[in-house]
C-alpha cells in the first residue's frame, strides 16, 4: 500500500508543472510596458516563448515598476524579475542571471553626419539622454572622452525634439527608439498629424555605443530549483538565438503589435447565407461586415474567400483557412476547431408548399412530422437527426434544388430559418413566395458560431481576440450601426434583431443558452450522441421544454 | 509430406546458394577473394605506419540528391576530430558520389573493399544501394554505417559490420500513427508509390493507425517515379466528391515525386495535411514554397533540442558556413564522431574490434542527446521528432 501511494505521488509529482512568475517592468517598452493592467512587449513575447520550449515549468508574468520590483527583490517578495542589466555591484540582492536574451547597448543616433573620430566633434550639440535611463561604462566613457552634456527627457519628447531639429543626437537603444518612434507615427497617423515617414528616416544610427544585453535576474531568496530553472532557460535563449526566434519575435511585435506597419492577416472561408452572407453584397453581407468589424476592433485584418458549404468546412478543418462562419456546435466540431463565444441565433421553423397542405401541417409533438417527408441542405447538423429516428428524409446540395423538389413534390416540408428561407426564395422563386408558409411552432434555436482551425497557429488566440472584439463592438454601437446599414426598411430591421437579439454582451447569450438547456421539462428537445442539443420553443407561449430521446 | 517439405527446403537453400554465388560473380569476388581481404585489412590496419591517417570512405548521391548539408556535416567533424586526433592520427575523408545509381554505388564499395586501409564507409541513404553494398562490406570486414537508411531489412543480423545511426521505419511509422491520434486524424487516406520503402512503410503505418482508433477512408498506390498522380488525387479530390471527408493524408514515396504530388493536389482542391516519413525531410521541399504549407514530415533531427550539444553543434555549424545546419548535416557529423569514439574506445584500427566497440556503444552522448546501439547495428533511444511546412518554412510540432 505505501509502495502504491508512493508510486502515485512520485507519478503526480512526475507530471506536474512548476509556477514560475517572473515580473517583468511596466515601463520599459518596446520590451516590457503595462497597459489595462496587462503586460506585454517583446521581453514578455520571449518569456512565453522560451517556457513554451521548457516542459516542467508554467509561467505567469506579471508586470511591476522598476523602484518597486527592486524593493521587494531586496525583500525576498519577488524572486525573479526580468529584462533587466547585469549589474551584480549595484544590486547584489540579485544573485544570479539567466545569459543576455536581447540586445540593449546603446547606440549614437544623430540627425546629421558627424565625425566622432573628432573629440570636439560634439561641443555645442544638443545630446539627448533618457530620463533614468542606466547608462553602461563603455556608453559613459564614449560621453566623458567626447565632453557631452546630456540632457534628459523622457523617449518621446526626445525623439519628437529631433524631429523637430530642437536636438542634434540622442544616445539610446536602438529597439527602443524604434518602438517609440513606431508609436509616434502612429499617434501622428490616427490625428491625422502630416508628417511623413521618411521625415522619420532623417534620425540615423551614427555607431554603436555599447555591447550589452538584457537578463533574467533571480533573488537571493530561497528557490531549490533555481539552477535547474536557469539551465534550461539558458538552453532556450540558446536554441532561440539559434534558429532566429528572438529576432523574429522582434520582427513580429515592431511590424504587428505596433499597429503600423502590418497587421496580422487571416483567412476566412465562408459560404452564402442569403442576405447574412453573401458575395453579391458589399461587405458580403451583414455577417460578414460584423465579424469583420471584430476582427478589425483587435487590429486584424480579414481576407474573405466563398466557397460552397462542404468545401469550406473542409478548408478550415484543414488549416487552409483559419476561420469559418457560421456553424453550430456538431459533433466532434471541437475536436478541429476552437470555438468562438455565440455569434448569431437562428430560430427554425417548418416550410411547406400551401398548395399541397391546405389545411396547414399538424405539428404538436414532434412524432407528428413523421408522417411528412423531410428534406434539408447536406451536411446540416439536423440530417442525422432525422435519419437516426427513421424520417423519411432527402439531403440538397443548395436551397435551389431544395425548393425546386418542393415545387416538385418530392418532398413535404424542410426546417430553416423563415428569413434564411425567404431569401433563397426571392432568390430562385420570386413569384412563388406567398406559396411557402411556415408553421408557427418554432422546431428550434440554433447558435451560430466563429470556428479557429486547430491547424492553424495562434487559432486559440484568434478565437479569444475575437471575442473580445465582438464584446467591444456590442458596446460602442458599432454591431448597431452595422444592423441599420443593412437594414432597408422596418422588416428587416426586426429580422437583424431577430438574429441578434438578447446578444447586447456575450454573458447574455451565454445565459441565454444555459437557461435554454436547463429549462423545466414540460415539453420536448432532444439530445443525440450527446452532441446535438435542439431546444423547441413554443412560439407563443416562449416557454421551453424538453424530453428526451434515447438512441 | 514431410519428404516433400524436406525436400522442398534443400530446393530453396540450394537456390539461395546459386543466387549468391551468381551475387558475388557480379561483385567479382569470389569467397576466398573476400577471405584474402579481410586478412589483408587486418594485416595492413594492424601495421599501419604511425604517421598514416585512418582512411574513412563517405559514399552519398552529393551530386543528385536535392541540396543537403550532408558533406559540410561530414568536414565539420573531420575539422574537430582532426583538431585532436583520434588515437593520435588524423582521420582522411574519401569522397564518392553514387549518383543513385546501382552500378555507380557496386563499383563504389568494390574499390573499397579492394583498399585494405579503408577502416569504415558511411554510405547510402537508399536502401536499394545499401543493401547490396553491405553484403561487399560484410564480407570484406569494412564498418558500414548508414546515417539515413531506414529499411528494417537493411539490418541483417548476422552480419557484423553493418549499423544505422537513424531509427528504423518501425519506430517512423509508430510515431506517425502516433501523431495522427494527438492530432485528431481519425479519417485517414493513405497514398503510396510501389517501392520497396514506400510499401514497407505504409505497411507499417497502416496497422499503427487502426490501431489507434483512426479509419482508414482511402488507400491507394501510384508507380513509383510517377509525374502523373491524376487518378488518386481525382478520387481524393472534394470537388469531384462532395461527400469525401478525411483529416489528413498519409503519403510515402520519395522526396522527388511527393512535392510534385502535393503540388497536384491542390488544383484538386486537396488542402488536407499530407503526413510524410523523414524520406520528405530534404530541402527539396522547400523549394515549392508555400505550396507545400500543412504537410507533416517525420524528422530525426529537432535543432530546437534543449541540448548543450545540440545548440553547440548548432553554433559552430553556423559559424564555419552561415548556414543552419540540416538533418543531414547532423546526421553526417554525428555519424563520423560516433565511429571515431568506436576507434578510440576500440584502442586499435582492427575493423572486428571497432565494430565490437559500435555494437556495444551505450549511453553515447551525441548532439541528438543520450543514444546506444545495440548488438545487431541497430541505433537504440533515437527520437522522431515532427516538423510542419508553413509560409515555406519547418517548424516543429510539440504536443503537450
Amino acid at each position: 500500500m505505501k509502495k502504491i501511494l508512493i508510486l502515485l505521488i512520485l507519478s503526480i509529482c512526475a507530471f506536474a508543472k512548476t509556477d514560475i512568475i517572473i515580473y517583468s517592468e511596466c515601463n520599459n517598452p518596446p520590451y516590457s510596458s503595462c497597459k489595462d493592467g496587462k503586460v506585454g512587449g517583446i521581453s514578455v513575447d520571449i518569456y512565453n516563448a522560451i517556457f513554451n520550449k521548457i516542459e516542467d515549468y508554467s509561467l505567469e508574468v506579471k508586470g511591476v515598476y522598476l523602484d518597486e520590483a527592486l524593493e521587494k527583490m531586496k525583500n525576498k517578495e519577488i524572486k525573479i524579475l526580468g529584462t533587466i542589466p547585469h549589474n551584480p555591484i549595484d544590486r547584489p540582492y540579485i544573485t544570479d542571471y539567466t545569459d543576455s536574451f536581447i540586445d540593449r547597448g546603446k547606440s549614437l543616433f544623430c540627425i546629421k553626419d558627424i565625425n566622432i573620430s573628432d573629440k570636439s566633434a560634439f561641443d555645442g550639440l544638443i545630446v539627448l539622454g533618457t530620463e533614468g535611463g542606466y547608462l553602461d561604462s563603455d556608453t559613459q566613457e564614449f560621453i566623458t572622452k567626447h565632453n557631452i552634456k546630456l540632457q534628459d527627457g523622457n523617449i518621446s519628447s526626445n525623439i519628437i525634439a529631433l524631429l523637430e531639429e530642437r536636438a542634434d543626437c540622442y544616445i539610446e537603444n536602438e529597439l527602443t527608439l524604434r518602438g517609440e518612434t513606431l508609436k509616434i507615427q502612429k499617434d501622428y497617423k490616427d490625428k491625422n498629424i502630416s508628417i511623413t515617414i521618411t521625415e522619420f528616416d532623417k534620425i540615423k544610427k551614427l555607431v554603436g555605443l555599447s555591447e550589452a544585453g538584457y537578463y533574467i535576474g533571480f533573488s537571493d531568496a530561497y528557490f531549490p530549483l533555481k539552477n535547474d530553472l536557469i539551465k534550461k532557460i539558458n538552453l532556450a535563449i540558446k536554441v532561440m538565438k539559434n534558429n532566429g526566434e528572438i529576432d523574429e519575435i522582434i520582427k513580429h511585435y515592431m511590424g504587428t503589435f505596433l499597429d503600423f506597419k502590418g497587421r496580422d492577416k487571416l483567412s476566412v472561408v465562408i459560404y452564402p447565407l442569403a442576405s447574412l452572407v453573401s458575395k453579391k453584397m458589399e461587405g458580403y453581407g451583414i455577417l460578414s461586415e460584423i465579424v469583420s468589424k471584430a476582427f478589425a476592433n483587435r487590429h486584424i485584418d480579414v481576407n474573405y474567400r466563398f466557397e460552397d458549404r462542404k468545401y469550406a468546412y473542409l478548408l478550415n478543418k484543414w488549416g487552409k483557412d483559419c476561420v469559418t462562419f457560421p456553424w453550430i456546435k456538431e459533433k466532434d466540431l471541437e475536436s478541429y476547431s476552437y470555438i468562438s463565444d455565440p455569434l448569431i441565433i437562428f430560430d427554425i421553423n417548418f416550410f411547406y408548399l400551401k398548395e399541397n397542405f391546405e389545411n396547414g401541417i399538424k405539428y404538436e409533438e414532434f412524432d407528428d412530422l413523421k408522417k411528412y417527408r423531410v428534406g434539408g441542405i447536406k451536411g446540416s447538423f439536423y440530417e442525422a437527426l432525422f435519419q437516426q429516428i427513421g424520417f423519411e428524409y432527402t439531403s440538397f446540395s443548395n436551397n435551389e434544388e431544395l425548393i425546386k423538389a418542393m415545387l416538385l413534390n418530392q418532398i413535404d416540408i424542410t426546417p430553416a430559418n423563415k428569413y434564411i428561407f425567404r431569401d433563397a426564395l426571392v432568390d430562385f422563386v420570386p413569384y412563388k413566395i406567398d406559396s411557402f408558409i411556415y408553421h408557427p411552432k418554432k422546431f428550434l434555436r440554433q447558435i451560430g458560431y466563429v470556428l479557429f482551425s486547430r491547424m492553424c497557429e495562434n487559432s486559440e488566440h484568434y478565437k479569444d481576440e475575437f471575442n473580445r472584439g465582438f464584446i467591444n463592438i456590442q458596446n460602442d454601437g458599432t454591431l448597431q450601426k452595422i444592423v441599420e446599414k443593412y437594414a432597408s426598411d422596418e422588416d428587416k430591421k426586426k429580422e437583424y434583431s431577430e438574429f441578434f437579439k438578447n446578444m447586447e454582451t456575450v454573458e447574455q447569450k451565454e445565459k441565454l443558452i444555459i437557461s435554454d438547456l436547463n429549462s423545466t421539462d414540460t415539453n420536448a428537445s432532444k439530445h443525440i450522441d450527446s452532441n446535438i442539443t435542439i431546444d423547441i420553443i413554443e412560439d407563443k407561449k416562449e416557454t421551453k421544454t424538453k424530453k428526451k430521446h434515447k438512441k | 509430406m514431410a519428404i516433400n517439405k524436406f525436400s522442398f527446403t534443400l530446393l530453396f537453400i540450394l537456390a539461395s546458394i546459386i543466387a549468391g554465388l551468381i551475387y558475388l560473380d557480379r561483385s567479382l569476388f569470389t569467397v576466398s577473394d573476400y577471405a584474402q581481404l579481410r586478412e589483408l585489412r587486418k594485416t595492413t590496419l594492424d601495421s599501419l605506419p604511425k604517421d598514416e591517417p585512418i582512411k574513412i570512405g563517405v559514399v552519398w548521391p552529393f551530386g543528385t540528391e536535392g541540396e543537403d548539408y550532408f558533406k559540410e556535416g561530414i568536414l565539420l567533424a573531420l575539422k574537430e576530430l582532426n583538431s585532436k586526433k583520434v588515437l593520435d592520427r588524423e582521420i582522411e575523408i574519401i569522397f564518392k558520389d553514387n549518383l543513385y545509381d546501382l552500378d555507380i554505388s557496386r563499383k563504389i564499395s568494390i574499390g573499397f573493399a579492394q583498399d585494405p586501409k579503408i577502416v569504415a564507409v558511411i554510405s547510402d541513404d537508399y536502401a536499394k544501394l545499401a543493401i547490396p553494398n553491405s553484403i561487399i562490406y560484410e564480407n570484406s570486414a569494412i564498418i558500414m554505417i548508414s546515417p539515413a537508411v531506414s529499411e528494417p531489412q537493411f539490418i541483417n543480423i548476422n552480419f557484423n559490420y553493418i549499423f544505422r545511426t537513424t531509427p528504423n521505419n518501425i519506430d517512423i511509422g509508430k510515431r506517425l500513427a502516433d501523431l495522427s491520434a494527438m492530432l485528431n486524424f481519425k479519417k485517414v487516406a493513405i497514398l503510396s508509390d510501389n517501392s520497396l520503402y514506400a510499401q514497407n512503410l505504409t505497411k507499417i503505418f497502416r496497422k499503427e493507425i487502426l490501431g489507434v482508433g483512426s479509419t482508414i477512408v482511402y488507400d491507394s498506390k501510384f508507380q513509383e517515379e510517377s509525374k502523373n498522380f491524376r487518378k488518386v488525387l481525382s478520387d481524393l479530390s472534394p470537388l469531384n466528391n462532395s461527400d469525401i471527408d478525411y483529416d489528413a493524408i498519409f503519403v510515402a514515396g520519395d522526396e522527388f515525386e511527393v512535392p510534385l504530388l502535393i503540388k497536384e493536389a491542390r488544383e484538386y482542391g486537396i488542402y488536407a495535411p499530407f503526413l510524410a516519413g523523414d524520406f520528405l525531410d530534404t530541402n527539396t521541399i522547400l523549394d515549392y514554397g508555400e505550396e507545400m504549407d500543412g504537410t507533416i514530415i517525420a524528422t530525426i533531427f529537432n535543432n530546437e533540442l534543449l541540448n548543450d550539444k545540440t545548440q553547440d553543434f548548432i553554433n559552430r555549424f553556423k559559424q564555419e558556413y552561415k548556414i543552419m545546419p540540416d538533418t543531414w548535416a547532423a546526421q553526417g557529423y554525428d555519424t563520423l564522431m560516433l565511429l571515431a569514439k568506436a576507434i578510440e574506445n576500440a584502442k586499435s584500427l582492427d575493423t572486428e574490434k571497432i565494430s565490437l566497440s559500435l555494437k556495444y556503444m551505450k549511453n553515447y552522448e551525441s548532439i541528438f542527446g543520450t543514444y546506444s546501439m545495440d548488438i545487431d547495428g541497430n541505433v537504440k533511444n533515437r527520437f522522431v521528432y515532427f516538423k510542419r511546412l508553413l509560409h515555406g518554412k519547418f517548424h516543429y510540432i510539440y504536443l503537450n
